[in-house]
Parts: C-alpha cells; structure tokens; sequence
C-alpha cells in the first residue's frame, strides 16, 4: 500500500476545507482567510499529487456567469487528510464546519 | 457603480498581465479559472463599497504568484536544470563563469596584464637589458659595474644606461612610525631617465640627489597605497629604511613596475655603493639601431676600454617586453609538447570521437564547440598558472624565482595534458549530433566471470539522435566504441510528450 503524503499544514487545511463542500478558489480563501497567492499553487500542488480532483460547473448551473471549477478531494486524498488530521490535531477546529448542502 | 465596474476592468487587467507568465498550453484554462472566480465575486458582492474593490485587486494580485507556480514550480526547475546541464552552452557558460571567477580572485588578472599589455614605459620597444651569456655561473644576469660607467662615457648607440642591483630580502621601511616589508632595488639616478617614467607624487632621481642626500628612496604606487594609505604629505616625513636615515622624494605611477613587480622601494645608489659589484644593466637604445648591432658595438667598447676579448662569452641586448612575455613562449612550447601526445590519441580512433553528421553545418558546429572549450580550458589553466604562481620579472631575483617559475611550467604542462585529456573523454561522453551529454547509461551483457566487469555501457542522447556503446575490454575485432544513429522514427520515444502521455 502506497503510504500517504505528509502535507505541510496550509495544505492540509484547505485539503480539509475542500472536504468540509467549500469547492471554489475564492471560497476556500474566504473561509481559510489564506491569501490568493497561497491557495492556488497549494490547490495546483494538491491536484498533482492527486489529492483532489477538479471539474467545470456545468453551464446550466452557471446561468448568467461563466462557468466555475470547482475541486473535490479524491479517495487518496481523504486518507492523507486522516493522517494530516492526526499529525495536526488542532486543524479540525481550525477548519470550518461542514457546509450545509444546497447553499 | 462607475468605479465598482473599473475596479472589475482593473481586476481583469490584473488577471490578463498575470496569465502571460502561465505557460501558453494552460494559459487558457488558467484565465477561464480565474475570470469565473472573479465574475462570481463580483456578481455576488455588487456593494459598491471602495474596501471591496481593494479587498478583490488584493486576492487578483494573488494570480501572479499562481501563475509563477506554473512557470517554475520546483519539478519544472529541476527538470529544466537537469537538461540544460547536459546542453553544451551549460558547460561553455560554466567554464565562463569559471575564468571571470579568477579574473575577480585575482583583482582584476595583474600579472596576466603585466605580461600581455605594453609595459608601462615610454617607448618601451627601445629599452633592453643588456646581459654576459655564456658564463658558466650565475653571474649570467649582470656584468661588472665598471662596464656601465664605460658604456656611458662611449656607447653611441645608448640613449642613456643604468645600473641597479638587486636583493632577494625585503627592507624594512619606516615612515612616520608606520613600518613595512618591502622589496627593494639599489639602481643609479639615470634609471628613470632609461624608462621615460614621471612621478605622481614628488620627482624622481636627480644627478645632484647622490651628494645631496643620504638613502634617498622612490616609493611604488603600491607601496605608498597599501602601507601609507596614499598620505600626501609622505615626502616630508622622518624615513628610515633598514635602520638607516633616509628621504623619500616620490612615488611612481600606479603601474609602472621594474625589475619585478615585488619591489617597493627604489634606493639610489651612487658609485662608490656600486663599485666592485655586479649589476643588471638596462638601457635606452637610440632610434634605429637593431639589437645585434648595439651588442656587436657594446662589446667593441668594453674591449677597447676594458681589454675583455669575450672569447668565450658575449653580450646579449634583450628587449625588455620580449622578455617580460618570456613565460608564454615556454607555455607554448609545453602546450604543444601535450598537443604531441594528445593527438595521436584522438587520430587513432580509439575514442570514436569524430562527428557522424553529414551536414557541414553539423562538423562546424561539432568542431567549434571542442575548439571553444579546449581553448577556454587552457585558457582558465594558463590565467590560473600565471596569476596564482608565477611573477613577471625582468630581471630574476635569484634561485627562488627559477624554482617557482620551473613549477608554473611543470603545473602548465601537467595540466595541459589533462586538461586535453578531460575535453577529449566529455566530448566523447556527448551526441554525436547534438552535442548533448549522453544519458541512461546500461550495462550490456552479462557480468564476466574472469574479470567481474561487464561487456559494454551502452549510453543514449536525451534527444533521441542515437546510442554510443562503449565496450569494456578491448577486443581486437571490434572498435572501442561505437555510435550508432537511430533515425527520426525514435524522435516520438524520447520527446517530452510522449513521457507526459506514458505518466498520464
């Protein structure tokens, strides 16, 4: 079994961010409080170590504005997040509550 | 809502400014990301309130750092750094670096200048030592003072002659309670006559400096900058030099250096400190007259005057800039000394070394680049062996300085060889065609049982131009190496695509 990455703790906070259903870029950096320069090359360092996943909002849910990409944390990603969580015990109160489905 | 819609076309400005550094196959996804993240910002916070439009310029700033992310994330430097290692401008722009690396060490390469610029003399190409060869001891270098003063009183072919005598210990030198160890040289007042050089600071010798004073002194630039810190008032400060009082009446341009670039001190001599001596002799010879012709009538003098017949010996005039740039014709010969040993080694084939493209432009550029490196390599070895070991001289200061100037060239010559050597075997290490370093290095065969070694290495250009396998052990029916060139068909193996289209 491929052992799980140790991420540093930005990572790992918007790693858990991500897995609480805040999917956007600027979502995640207004819940996290990070900086856009922070969020994004740790969001781009997380798709390609495949610990999270990105896909284009569909059209239909767009309506009058362009398309979002949104991210969502992949099977290996949740598994180092449990390590994370482990390693930084602190991060899950640091990190937002889950937010609530259709918002 | 005027300025709230600039502030979204600045954001946008941002933004486009920004996706110039992505690299241009994610440029477009990049800004789709973007632009979305901010239509959406802005769509659901229209307040119109300035601390918004700040707090939006300030996350869109962000997209520079994200965008130099994608241009040099640490993989994308690596990678970058590992092939541009193996390119031959790495290696010709490390060697570069390398020889301006010395040229800071050294303070700008003095000695290298010293020998290669013009002295710093007027008219230097007229002024020649004039030297005894053929004289079974070390009085090679200098003649008896007797003859100077003849040569002075006779010689029509002289402008003007001077003596001076040299030790190899430094003199201790006081000035105003500061204390110095430097070189210094006993020399006659008409010396600085004999190199048309002026003073920067004070004068030089005069006739009437020998009766007037006692140990009167001209200081070099160096001298004066280093150890009295350029003092202007120097000249009328209490001296001593070797104990002994004595009056400094100048200091000599920066740089003007004679008979070694060690002396410090010039200590005028008169006659009676001269006499019975032998002294090197330099002298400023009239227009026009050629060297053979100034020893032939130097000689003729001294035999009329002096009754020496030169049976076994004769005198020798010899330009003082040939024989600053003495050195070099010795590195030559050395250098071409391990240009005999090398190249039959590179003719014999043993290596494999010569191109294999059959396109002019290809063995130009094959050629020049083993013609640039081996000429920057000899260059860095020779700037490094003169600057660093030998001293330019006149006049040597005794055994010390043929013993350092016989290990300059033993250095040299030693590291000529490996030097042609080392540019011979990464040439060799390189492909044919690109000239790149050969990489993937795979053992060929099976480990042998007698010699615990293996047939061959087999090596493959990053650029997929063809494959050198290098055998182990010499066999006399095949070569020691081979190239063989794989045609465009294996381009798509080794290109970069196709690597990212295998790992996705």
């Amino acid at each position: 079994m491929e052992k799980p990455l140790r991420l540093s703790h930005t990572s790992a906070l918007i790693l858990q961010t991500i897995s609480q259903g805040y999917r956007y870029g600027f979502d995640i950096m207004d819940v996290t409080g990070l900086p856009s320069g922070t969020v994004y090359p740790a969001l781009r360092r997380l798709e390609r170590d495949q610990l999270i996943q990105s896909k284009w909002e569909s059209e239909a849910l767009a309506r009058d504005r362009p398309p979002r990409k949104n991210y969502r944390v992949t099977a290996w990603g949740n598994q180092t997040l449990e390590g994370a969580v482990k390693r930084y015990p602190l991060l899950e109160r640091l990190a937002p509550e889950t937010k609530a489905k259709g918002r | 809502m005027k300025d709230w819609l600039n502030t979204f076309r600045q954001c946008q400005m941002i933004l486009r400014t920004a996706s110039w550094i992505v690299p241009r196959p994610a440029r477009a996804g990049w800004r789709k990301e973007w632009e979305a993240e901010l239509a959406y910002a802005w769509k659901v916070s229209q307040t119109g309130e300035p601390s918004m439009g700040r707090h939006l310029h300030r996350r869109c700033c962000g997209a520079f750092l994200d965008a130099a992310w994608y241009r040099c994330n640490r993989e994308d430097l690596r990678h970058t750094g590992r092939n541009w290692s193996q390119t031959p401008a790495f290696l010709l722009f490390a060697l570069v670096s390398a020889l301006l690396l010395f040229a800071v060490a050294s303070g700008n390469l003095p000695r290298m200048r010293s020998i290669l610029l013009s002295p710093p003399y007027g008219d230097p190409q007229r002024i020649a030592t004039v030297s005894r060869t053929g004289v079974i001891n070390s009085a090679e270098w200098v003649v008896p003072y007797s003859w100077v003063e003849i040569w002075r009183r006779h010689a029509q072919t002289l402008e003007a002659v001077a003596g001076y005598s040299w030790r190899a210990q430094a003199s201790a030198l006081t000035i105003a309670e500061q204390h110095a160890k430097v070189g210094s040289v006993r020399v006659e007042e008409s010396l600085f006559q004999v190199f048309g050089v002026k003073a920067v600071l004070g004068r030089t010798f005069q006739p009437s400096d020998a009766q007037s004073f006692h140990n009167c002194l001209v200081l070099s630039y160096e001298t004066w900058r280093r150890h009295f810190s350029s003092d202007p008032n120097i000249l009328r400060k209490k001296t001593t030099i070797d104990g002994q009082e004595a009056r400094v009446i100048g200091v000599l341009p920066q740089r003007f250096w004679f008979p070694s670039k060690d002396v410090g001190v010039w200590w005028l001599g008169d006659g009676t400190s001269f006499s019975g001596d032998a002294v090197g002799v330099v002298a400023r010879l009239r227009p026009q007259v050629t060297d053979r012709w100034v020893e032939w009538a130097l000689q003729r003098d001294i035999s009329n005057a002096d009754g020496e017949r030169f049976w076994d010996s004769s005198l020798q005039v010899w330009p003082v800039q040939d024989r600053i740039r003495q050195p070099l014709i010795f590195y030559a010969l050395a250098l071409c000394v391990a240009l005999l040993v090398i190249i039959p080694v590179f003719w014999s084939g043993r290596l494999n070394l010569r191109p294999r493209c059959a396109e002019v432009v290809g063995a130009c550029r094959w050629w020049s680049f083993f013609g640039t490196k081996s000429f920057l390599l000899l260059l860095i070895l020779l700037v490094a062996v003169v600057e660093f070991t030998a001293e330019p001289y006149v006049f040597p200061s005794g055994k010390a300085t043929f013993i350092v100037e016989s290990v300059s060239l033993w250095i040299f010559s030693i590291g000529c060889l490996f030097v042609l050597w080392w540019s011979l075997a990464d040439q060799q290490s390189r492909c044919r065609v690109c000239l790149r370093k050969l990489v993937l290095p795979a053992h060929i065969g099976r480990s042998g049982c007698l010699l615990l070694g293996w047939v061959g290495t087999e090596l493959a250009c990053p650029e997929g131009h063809g494959l050198l396998h290098v055998t182990e052990t010499d066999v006399c029916w095949l070569d020691p190496s081979q190239w063989t060139r794989l045609d465009e068909s294996w381009a798509s193996l080794f290109s970069e695509k196709s690597e990212t289209e295998v790992s996705g």
